[in-house]
């Protein structure tokens, strides 16, 4: 028990607060300073994702740092352990247990917001209608049955992403006559011909990938196992013409990529979008999107504006922006919502009362003691 | 900010707490077997599009010509690229046409020949595009603006009736169905029309298809049959 007694000392020590918290603001310095030249989401990937930071990224000699999630993970234990478990329980001042109690709620905010919301786009003309969202930069892999049912098997690409080299993750359905096995996911790629591939002698090279991820065209090898030790080959690529259409079992279905995508709880109907410029200039002064929110048989309307979203809990909407920006006037317009999708939107708003009222009580608790201890040395003869 | 640790009971307690559950977690981790697709939805009606059957090289954009040349070359670019090489450039489109009155030209966009928009309905688009090969042949294409459409495949009788015009020089088959407009990007029209002729060619397939509110498209089939007829191979996609 002294070594887990001491390994408790240390993680809820002083000097490791002030250590992480060191190592944290060098992180986000080198983070923020690299984003100009790797991209924004390269950037967080290496700096603010990651257990280890690669500095300066890409480099063929770059030196380790400890991520910006590991940082984080360490100083939350490290306030659990210190600013909470170690605390002295004093149930008569209790505003400092409070406050750090809320700061812990905080970076639990943050934690299931990385973990868990999710961020993408609608995209609408007007007189569109739409009740999906769709992701800017992940992708999913769908595996449509070709019949009267018309049901859709999906994997998103961070459960198909991880297959290492020349080895298979399998997939089962109980409805799908086939085993499905995912190979090696290329996050950028293109289609070569190569005599001695399986899928009809075409390949999937590799693509550096582009520091605007939007731009990659993802691909990835697959292989249905079916009855009868039946074997089909396929590749599947984002910037294919068609499908890939395999026979399994006597039944179609259709392999592809497709943009990550979300069903919304209700109906979006852009019906107007207005934006104005400022005065002899090109740059956009304003721009809003008026909107149409069919849910359960029920239509309201909304503005959604530029720094007034609307917000359908656990999905905020902003008007993010709009094309095509070469449009001469007249033409017709598109409106980008940008969405997020977070369980834990309202947390950090109530973290913050938390914290506000542990703090409010903390220091009206001490302020009574100075005057009530003020008191009695004024009154003392 | 934190108190002296010698007040803390059971912080050892907690630690071997946290270690045995990171411990489990790991054993947990890395297990074998297939997992399970556990995201399964229904695909409405409108999208149940019946795809054309294409070879890999096809499909890519990879397959040699109807001429039976090379295929492409590695680093061509992308699809969108290659069919522009194909067709000897951008400038030549492989077609010449005469614009109806009240449509333009639209942006280049990849997959596509030409865009038109139509001054009448913002929404409205007629486009212009080509497949190799049968492309999954002319009914798995109707029925897949169809479905667009919501609507039922149709039977080889009703194939069979549908009007046919002289296109590119081949008797290529009309289509039209009203109802709510989904396209492949996942846009929608409520109220829709669509018009659309699929022309099979030696090597290859043509489309042409409008799709627009239905109050708006209603006045363009005049045209639409116009442009339809007044397209001309100049022989950059000449087989």
């Amino acid at each position: 028990m002294t070594l887990l007694k001491k390994g408790f000392r240390f993680l809820a020590s002083y000097e490791l607060s002030i250590v992480l918290l060191a190592l944290l603001l060098v992180v986000v310095f080198l983070g923020t300073v690299e984003q100009a030249r790797i991209g924004l989401y390269a950037a967080q990937e290496n700096y603010f994702y990651s257990l280890v930071a690669w500095f300066p990224q890409g480099a063929p000699v770059a030196a380790p740092l400890p991520g910006g999630y590991l940082l984080s993970v360490l100083l939350c234990v490290n306030l659990l352990c210190g600013g909470v478990l170690a605390a002295p329980k004093r149930w008569r001042r209790p505003g400092l247990l409070i406050g750090h109690a809320g700061v812990l709620m905080l970076m639990g905010a943050g934690f299931v917001s990385f973990h868990l919301a999710d961020e993408g786009h609608v995209t609408l003309f007007e007189g569109q209608s739409s009740d999906r969202m769709v992701s800017y930069h992940e992708w999913q892999l769908q595996v449509t049955e070709l019949g009267p049912e018309g049901r859709r098997f999906i994997l998103p690409q961070d459960r198909v992403e991880e297959t290492p080299p020349y080895q298979w993750k399998d997939f089962t359905h109980p409805d799908l006559p086939f085993t499905l096995r995912t190979g090696l996911f290329l996050p950028n790629a293109r289609p070569v011909m190569d005599a001695d591939a399986p899928a009809d002698g075409v390949a999937l090279a590799p693509e550096r990938e582009a520091a605007s991820r939007e731009s990659n065209l993802p691909g990835i090898t697959l292989r249905l196992e079916g009855p009868g030790a039946s074997v089909v080959d396929g590749i599947v690529w984002a910037g294919e013409q068609a499908p890939w259409v395999a026979e399994v079992g006597g039944r179609k279905y259709m392999f592809q990529l497709a943009r990550r995508s979300w069903p919304l709880p209700f109906v979006l109907r852009l019906e107007k979008f207005t934006h104005e410029r400022h005065p002899g200039t090109s740059i956009p002064a304003t721009f809003s999107s008026a909107l149409t929110v069919r849910e359960a048989g029920a239509e309201r309307q909304v503005d959604i504006r530029m720094n007034a979203p609307f917000r359908h809990r656990p999905h905020t909407f902003f008007q993010a922006s709009w094309g095509p920006q070469d449009a001469r006037e007249g033409e017709p317009l598109y409106s980008v919502l940008a969405v997020t999708r977070n369980p834990a939107s309202d947390w950090p708003m109530h973290a913050s009362l938390v914290i506000s009222a542990g703090l409010l009580l903390q220091f009206v608790q001490a302020l009574l003691a100075h005057l009530r201890a003020e008191a009695k040395r004024r009154a003392a003869p | 900010m934190f108190p002296p640790l010698e007040k803390c009971r059971g912080g050892a307690a907690f630690l071997a707490a946290l270690c045995a559950a990171g411990a489990a977690c790991l054993a947990g981790c890395g297990s074998g077997g297939p997992e399970t697709i556990d995201r399964v939805e229904r695909v409405p009606a409108e999208e149940r599009i019946a795809p054309p059957v294409l070879k890999t090289a096809e499909r890519m954009g990879l397959a040699a010509p109807a001429s039976g040349g090379a295929a492409a070359p590695a680093g061509a670019g992308t699809p969108a690229d290659q069919i522009a090489a194909g067709m000897g450039g951008a400038e030549d489109r492989g077609f010449t046409w005469e614009l109806p009155e009240g449509w333009s030209q639209g942006p280049d966009s990849p997959m596509r020949l030409a865009t038109f928009l139509i001054e009448s309905d913002p929404l409205a688009e007629c486009v212009l595009s080509t497949l190799h090969g049968d492309a999954g042949g002319v009914e798995a294409n109707l029925d897949r603006w169809r479905s667009q459409m919501g609507q039922p495949p149709l039977t080889a009788e009703e194939i069979a009736a549908l009007p046919r015009w002289p296109v590119l020089g081949a008797d290529a088959a009309v289509v039209e169905a009203a109802g709510p407009y989904t396209s492949m990007g996942g846009g929608t029209i409520d109220d829709a029309l669509l018009l659309g002729v699929v022309c099979p060619m030696e090597g290859r397939t043509f489309f042409v298809k409008m799709t627009g509110t239905r109050a708006a498209l209603e006045a363009e089939r005049e045209r639409f049959k116009a442009f339809c007829l007044s397209l001309r191979p100049t022989g950059g996609l000449a087989p």
